[in-house]
């Protein structure tokens, strides 16, 4: 006999809730007992709802038990607008209950006794129990309410019946231990709090007996599909492995793929760090420009709207517009002031993931920080990011912007980001001689050498033009250049981060 | 006095509905489930019962079908509330008077009392 053929392994309970089976790691277990807890307005109801229609759609039981004062009437003429609702599973599938009255007259006795009649009775695989904090209420002794839980995991077992037991101010703090907690087999708690004026809906996974789960705090919204839960970026994160050898992918630019040593590194992540207006998204639609249906692209703006982005690219006479009609691109927006950081990337892997997009250009890694209920995390959602797309082997142009037009001084967009920058390059406006130039210069290049020549570039109804280097200049990375001049005297470097130094040519 | 028998689970609302037919001049009795509601029948038989459809224990239409098994009861009209359709309870439950779909006025229920019923005794 192996340890496999020991017992029967537990069925997995498929929650219907986008993203919340992944964080549990497959679903809840069948016949257990589960505490859905959070405060009011946190969205148990609606996740207790979704889970019950979601399985009367596949013609199980279900019995909703609620020990609140709101009337089913009210309940239903609430859920009714939301998509999962289907009344044609009520009640024959799925029965609404109530048992305030009965907990009111024979107290936890009398509860038990009617669940177990109704569990028999109509043969439930689910019982959710709305209102739970009232059943501890109604409670003699804590003894008394243990006692209750322990009957309802037994009831649970033999059924087989798998109870949620739905709760708000059960715990006196969002963090609080209760003995009843060590009973259950798993605690799901929501939240719903403030960063600044914004409101944060999350779930996260207390304890889950038998079964790892996603850690942490998940994003969650609700909207007309009911809940959806963003299991978190890092949390899913997985070891990158490179396959061994550097193929190179094509920036659509011959001068600019020399300038980086033969173009960009195939599952690299490449920043174009400049100012507003200067051309990074240019050269970035002249990246996508090159997709074809062997290197399929995917253009995710938070800025242009796809029409505009195309029409845009069209103007200086790179064809988006084709390449999206031959299917070779798919270009998307991206609202940078709604959703989570996980949404967006949800949204972005799902995109990657049904085109098969193999070069992706990103415009506006801003987006990712207004997203951001806590900017700290940015840079290990980023990594996180990358390593999703590197082990798709995706190659991904971010734009990033340089507040400061003209500047000594370069700040990487988030503190903590620097060292996870594979590739970066600067684009920048240079005043020379009563004339604003742009310029062009790679600072980074990860497992490659590259050219660290300063070289000037235009961008005209030909898209970008790349021209000779700045030789004969100085200080052209601070934005104020002027020409060499015989050294007497140390002069002061321009001060550039996140690299920092002067640039030359090197293996990263 | 006639009496009417009112079965229903939603805590408030069989309160409610007994109160404003007691006002009405009914003489009322409450029941939180449909076990409860025929044990109610039987020791105190009724004119008239408000019969929700979803309960525990024993739903409307298992109760329905008990109280027409009653040779005491099987003649008692009865209104089914429920905030179902009613095409949907209608599928089970049978030979009712009348239907009352949640959330209704005390406009509603007070007619639909009457018409089953007629005014009540002074």
């Amino acid at each position: 006999m192996t340890t496999h053929d020991f017992m029967t392994p537990l069925a997995r309970l498929s929650s219907g809730v986008p993203g919340l089976d992944k964080v549990l790691g497959g679903g809840f277990f069948a016949g257990g007992v589960y505490i859905l807890e959070g405060a009011p307005g946190a969205g148990k109801t609606i996740l207790a709802n979704q889970i019950a229609f979601h399985h009367a759609k596949q013609g199980r039981r279900i019995v909703y038990i609620t020990l609140l004062a709101e009337s089913h009437t009210r309940l239903l003429q609430h859920l009714q607008d939301l998509t999962f609702f289907d009344p044609a599973t009520i009640p024959d599938q799925l029965t609404y209950v109530s048992g305030f009255r009965t907990l009111e007259e024979a107290g936890l006795r009398g509860l038990l006794d009617m669940l177990r009649k109704e569990l028999r009775s109509v043969s439930a695989s689910i019982v959710i129990l709305d209102g739970f904090a009232a059943v501890a209420e109604s409670a003699e002794s804590e003894r008394e309410f243990k006692k209750f839980v322990h009957e309802l995991q037994v009831q649970a077992g033999l059924a087989p019946c798998t109870f949620f037991l739905l709760s708000s101010g059960l715990s006196p703090t969002p963090e609080s231990v209760l003995p009843v907690h060590t009973m259950v087999d798993g605690l799901v708690r929501l939240s719903d709090h403030l960063t600044g004026v914004r409101s944060q809906r999350a779930l996260r996974v207390a304890k889950l007996r038998g079964s790892g789960y996603l850690r942490g705090l998940h994003s969650l919204d609700i909207s007309a599909e009911g809940v959806h839960v963003y299991p978190r970026l890092e949390s899913r994160a997985q070891e990158v492995t490179d396959g061994g050898g550097i193929e190179r992918v094509s920036s659509g630019h011959a001068r600019f793929d020399a300038m980086l040593g033969g173009g960009l590194i195939r599952g690299s992540t490449m920043m174009l760090l400049g100012p507003t207006g200067v051309g990074k998204t240019i050269l970035g639609y002249q990246y996508v420009s090159a997709s074809t249906s062997v290197d399929k692209g995917l253009l995710f703006s938070f800025y242009e709207t796809p029409q505009r982005a195309v029409s845009k690219a069209d103007g200086i006479g790179l064809n988006l517009a084709r390449a999206r009609e031959r299917g070779d691109l798919d270009v998307m927006w991206q609202s940078p002031v709604e959703g989570s950081l996980d949404a967006i990337a949800e949204r972005l892997l799902g995109a990657v993931d049904s085109t098969g997009a193999r070069r992706l250009f990103i415009d506006g890694f801003e987006g990712f920080q207004y997203a951001a209920a806590y900017p700290e995390r940015v840079p290990q959602f980023f990594a996180a990011l990358q390593g999703a797309l590197h082990r798709r082997g995706v190659t991904t142009l971010y734009t990033s912007e340089l507040r400061q037009i003209f500047s000594p001084a370069i700040k990487a967009p988030v503190r903590g980001l620097s060292p996870l920058l594979e590739n970066l390059v600067l684009l920048r406006f240079v005043e020379l001689r009563g004339e604003v130039h742009r310029v062009i210069s790679v600072l980074k290049m990860r497992d490659s050498g590259f050219d660290p020549t300063i070289r000037k570039f235009e961008v005209n109804e030909h898209g970008v033009e790349i021209h000779d280097d700045f030789r004969t200049l100085e200080g052209v990375l601070t934005g104020v250049a002027h020409p060499v001049r015989p050294a007497r005297r140390a002069r002061p470097r321009a001060k550039v981060k996140p690299t920092g130094g002067k640039p030359k040519r090197r293996r990263g | 006095m006639k009496t009417i028998v009112v079965v229903d689970d939603e805590f408030g609302l069989v309160d409610v509905v007994a109160m404003v037919l007691s006002d009405a001049g009914y003489r009322v009795f409450t029941a939180s489930n449909g076990v409860q509601g025929l044990e109610t029948m039987r020791e105190n038989p009724p004119s008239l019962v408000l019969l929700d459809y979803m309960m525990p224990l024993m739903d409307g239409a298992e109760v329905l079908e008990a109280m027409r098994a009653d040779a005491r009861l099987g003649a008692v009209p009865v209104i089914c509330m429920s905030s179902l359709p009613e095409s949907t309870v209608s599928q089970r439950c049978q030979g009712y008077r009348a239907f009352l779909r949640k959330p209704f006025d005390f406009d509603k229920l007070i007619a639909a009392v009457r018409s089953a019923l007629g005014a009540p005794d002074v």
